[in-house]
């Protein structure tokens, strides 16, 4: 069973070697072995567990490296509309007006306030700016309840309906910076028989990874987002964190970074493009993955050349 | 306990199968191709939820019904359209099964059964399928009592409920569906507690930012 587990270990070091069993001699009859075949042996056994050792960490390096491990987008984009969902019911940030237009309820019914917005985390908001119209900040609580709290600057707080839109005028030379965190979608779907669908008119998403030695960080891409696309990241494992301003520019331009299994390009009327940081994509930026098998490759090769030359002593010591 | 709800629903299964109807369809045109076509009416399906998940299309039809059956088959992704036809020449009552087969049955069978919209009218031709009461149809016969209306609305809030009913209980707050890609249609108004033998209007308050004419939905 030894010998058979050992013919097993060894046999990778001359798989490729001209002679029908070149391992024969490695295994021949203990009686005839001299000091030169122990020795020879010894060295023999000795490079063959140091290559195994050698095999073992460059392959399970590659394979937690090759693993499903999430990838880290940035983002960053001019859209219409921002979706943002909370992270596993993850508080939101609060959101600082001054002199904005809150419409109670969704309705016609509106007050002007400033003050804070507190969302509260089951809501869905959405961040809409046709060209240069005015940012509507829209709430909503699907399962009924108060989308969130405004508390005025004089202290007076408003309980939110299910549903509340904030209107935020922008004018010349103006600049607002609302943060976000969350699940986040950009653009719109494109919806045909309706005008004036919110729709993302660039963009670009980069990843972001660590190269496998050197621990250094390297960049993928950018992938370009088009006009019309709709982008978004399944699997996240984080909450995605950034900002959306909104000036005098038209739309509203976002940068945020997301971590997730893949990242999704939907285009109109065709197949949808897959993100990710997958095995092709390491290997061709991570140049230190290439020097571990390189490194790896050439012990390999060396082991190998030296196994051969003591299984030859072993074989003329058994002959001669 | 759970052997008497077995036997229960074996009981409602047996008594329902007794007592449906087969109505052979004759004439079907379908569709599926990636060039989404949209027709852009706001509701686009009203179906009761079953418990059979079996994608056998059923139509509750008002008593000694005769005349053109019309349905359309609308997929959330706008990929797949269906319209079927059939003329009923001897009166049927209630629970009708529609059998078809499409042709494109493997895309079909990928749809989930609120991502295929059942738009069901007797209507004296079906070309003219705009207008007309509904018919509330299911995809399956085990069915319940929670009524979903799949509807296309760009209005930031939408609620269904049913005027004539003091209950507002009976009131829904319309959802979006966000995981899919929603084209035909984009939310669903899930009404639980609803008497189907009972005829019933359903009206649907639109809220955005202004007024906004409320939908009336008429059913037999």
């Amino acid at each position: 069973m030894r010998i058979f587990l050992w013919h097993i270990l060894t046999s990778v070091f001359v798989i490729f070697e001209d002679v029908p069993d070149a391992l024969a001699p490695l295994f021949d009859d203990e009686n005839k072995k001299t000091d030169i075949t122990k020795n020879s042996r010894a060295t023999v056994v000795s490079l063959v567990i140091a290559c195994w050792i050698v095999i073992l960490i460059v392959a399970s390096y590659s394979f937690f490296y090759f693993m499903d491990r999430p990838t880290f987008f940035t983002v960053s984009a001019n859209v219409e509309q921002v979706s943002v969902s909370s992270y596993n019911n993850q508080e939101y940030p609060d959101l600082k007006f001054n002199n904005a237009i809150l419409h109670e309820d969704c309705g016609e019914k509106k007050v002007h306030v400033s003050g804070a917005l507190y969302p509260h985390p089951t809501t869905f908001i959405d961040f809409l700016r046709i060209q240069k119209k005015d940012l509507i900040i829209n709430l909503d609580n699907e399962d009924g309840n108060s989308a969130g709290v405004f508390i005025e600057e004089s202290g007076k707080k408003i309980i939110l309906d299910d549903c509340a839109s904030i209107l935020v005028s922008v004018s010349e030379n103006e600049s607002f910076v609302f943060p976000v965190q969350g699940k986040i979608k950009l653009g719109g779907n494109i919806k045909e028989g309706t005008s004036n669908i919110p729709l993302l008119y660039s963009g670009e998403i980069s990843i972001i990874d660590k190269a496998l030695l050197t621990r250094i960080y390297y960049s993928v891409g950018p992938f370009d987002l088009n006009m019309g696309d709709v982008f978004n990241v399944e699997g996240a494992v984080v909450k995605s964190s950034g900002f959306v301003q909104v000036d005098d520019e038209k739309g509203i331009k976002i940068t945020y970074s997301s971590k997730g299994s893949k990242g999704y390009i939907k285009k109109y009327r065709t197949e949808s493009i897959t993100i990710e940081n997958g095995f092709w994509t390491k290997i061709y930026n991570d140049q230190s993955l290439f020097i571990l098998w390189f490194v790896g490759g050439i012990l390999f090769a060396l082991c190998k050349a030296r196994i051969r030359i003591s299984l030859t002593r072993i074989e003329k010591d058994c002959t001669g | 306990m759970k052997l008497n709800y077995i036997i229960y629903l074996c009981l409602i299964h047996s008594t329902v199968n007794a007592d449906i109807n087969t109505i052979q369809v004759k004439k079907l045109e379908e569709s599926y191709n990636n060039n989404v076509e949209v027709a852009g009416e706001y509701l686009v399906g009203a179906q009761l939820i079953a418990r059979d998940d079996t994608k056998n299309l059923h139509v509750f039809l008002p008593n000694n019904t005769k005349g053109n059956l019309c349905i359309t088959l609308s997929s959330i992704d706008g990929k797949y359209k269906a319209r079927l036809e059939h003329l009923i020449e001897t009166p049927i009552s209630g629970l009708a099964k529609v059998n078809f087969t499409s042709d494109y049955k493997e895309k079909f069978n990928e749809y989930s059964n609120q991502e295929i919209a059942i738009s069901a009218k007797l209507m004296s031709s079906c070309d003219e399928f705009n207008s007309g009461k509904m018919l509330i149809s299911s995809w399956g016969h085990i069915i319940t009592d929670k009524l979903v209306l799949l509807i296309r609305s760009s209005a930031r809030k939408d609620i269904a409920y049913i005027p004539d009913m003091k209950n507002h209980t009976l009131k829904a707050k319309c959802k979006k569906f966000r995981k899919t890609n929603s084209v035909s249609y984009d939310k669903y108004c899930e009404l639980n507690g609803v008497n189907i033998n009972a005829a019933v209007e359903i009206e649907i308050i639109r809220k955005n930012l202004q007024s906004i004419a409320p939908e009336k939905i008429k059913f037999y």
